[in-house]
């Protein structure tokens, strides 16, 4: 059996931060993204026994991770929040350049399924079809979303419009 | 053709990499070790893990207690290396409970930032995150005795004041401290607490932020503008 503890150690290495990337972008907060990451690690770990032995497990993280997200868990967490924020302070780092500014501004004004799509695609690298299956979608309601998204995006930006992805 | 859109979330991937610090996998152990402590108590710890396990047990019916952590043979980080505050217990963390309680209802209102909830400490300081440049009411309930000093600056460092005031606490129907907090521009927000010697311990508090406009919701509220800060301080709702 491999070191379970030092896999879980790997796994959280390679995927945390594209995984809070993803729902920075989503949430447009990069603490409540880091939290909701953290969380869906630890819940993990607390199964990480029976988890170890997934194909993926990985996928249960993401999974969890936005559905987590998507149901608000932090903002219900009042009582627990307290406990985090007592940690030590993080080394200061500049604020957001103003083109990061503008885009984050610009998802927040997309509709959640739209947002969401375009989270997936840029940032998780998923096709077309690979986001249909996640999301439980048709392919041709995905790409709706994605072009209505670029759209706006693009509109928002004062980007020109590309083609749409496959 | 080259998609702006593919750069400019690349470039959002790559800054936003480099920011990003993780707690840690030590910290993830230390967690999981305080809530299966925390599922052995009865009472106020009962309470605490209802909270923190319900989204889990309600996404993952059937799973949400199951909690076969690692290998107990295998070495694990001690509890000393790892800085954990204590659970908050008894008449205390009741009181922040109860302080939670008034909070605006999330579901209802959609421009809630940003909220939370500890038990009043003689120094105490907390950081909001990503605050959009806006116009945000501040709200500090304290449930219990005595007072607490609050003070809201701009930023991760300096001494910009955007607003302070005294919350005075109460048991029951605890009036806000209610401040207007103009965020000049895109930033963090340093919120300090400092209990008198009767809330210190004792009393339990919970703010938020709620955007006066209605511009910001959960996320950001657009570029940052060049409103200048200023104060305004009134006690009550």
């Amino acid at each position: 059996m491999p070191n379970e503890t030092s896999s879980f150690d790997e796994i959280y290495a390679a995927h945390y931060g594209d995984l809070t990337v993803q729902l920075y972008a989503y949430f447009g907060d990069r603490q409540e993204a880091q939290d909701v990451v953290q969380e869906a690690f630890c819940r993990a770990y607390a199964k990480w026994r029976t988890m170890s032995r997934y194909d993926d497990p990985v996928a249960w993280v993401r999974r969890v991770a936005w559905n987590l997200a998507i149901n608000g868990w932090r903002r219900k967490r009042t009582a627990g929040r307290f406990l985090r924020r007592q940690r030590p302070a993080e080394p200061q780092i500049d604020g957001p350049g103003p083109e990061r500014v503008a885009l984050i501004a610009a998802l927040a004004t997309l509709p959640d399924h739209h947002r969401r799509a375009v989270v997936l695609h840029y940032l998780a690298d998923q096709s077309v079809a690979e986001i249909a299956d996640r999301l439980g979608v048709a392919e041709g309601t995905v790409k709706s979303w994605l072009h209505r998204a670029r759209t706006a995006l693009a509109a928002q930006l004062d980007l020109a419009e590309s083609e749409d992805p496959r | 053709m080259t998609d702006e859109l593919e750069k400019l979330f690349k470039d959002l991937r790559t800054t936003t990499l480099s920011e990003i610090v993780p707690p840690g996998t030590p910290q993830i152990r230390a967690t999981v070790r305080r809530r299966r402590g925390t599922t052995a108590l009865v009472g106020t710890g009962a309470a605490v893990a209802t909270v923190l396990l319900g989204a889990g047990v309600a996404l993952y019916p059937g799973s949400g207690t199951e909690y076969d952590v690692g290998d107990p043979t295998l070495p694990s980080v001690s509890a000393s290396d790892v800085p954990v505050m204590p659970e908050p217990s008894g008449p205390a963390f009741d009181r922040m409970q109860a302080a939670g309680e008034l909070l605006a209802d999330r579901d209802k209102t959609p421009t809630s930032i940003n909220a939370t909830a500890a038990v009043v400490a003689a120094s105490y300081e907390n950081r909001m995150n990503d605050m959009p440049a806006d116009t945000y009411t501040f709200h500090f309930y304290c449930v219990g005795e005595g007072s607490v000093d609050v003070v809201v600056k701009q930023g991760d460092r300096g001494n910009t004041v955007l607003g302070q005031g005294t919350a005075t606490c109460a048991e029951h129907d605890a009036t806000p401290l209610t401040l207007t907090i103009r965020q000049p521009k895109w930033d963090s927000l340093r919120i300090s607490a400092a209990g008198d010697a009767r809330s210190a311990g004792q009393a339990g508090f919970a703010f938020e932020f709620l955007s006066a406009t209605g511009r910001t919701t959960f996320g950001p509220s657009g570029p940052p503008s060049s409103v200048l800060p200023t104060v305004a301080i009134s006690s009550g709702r």
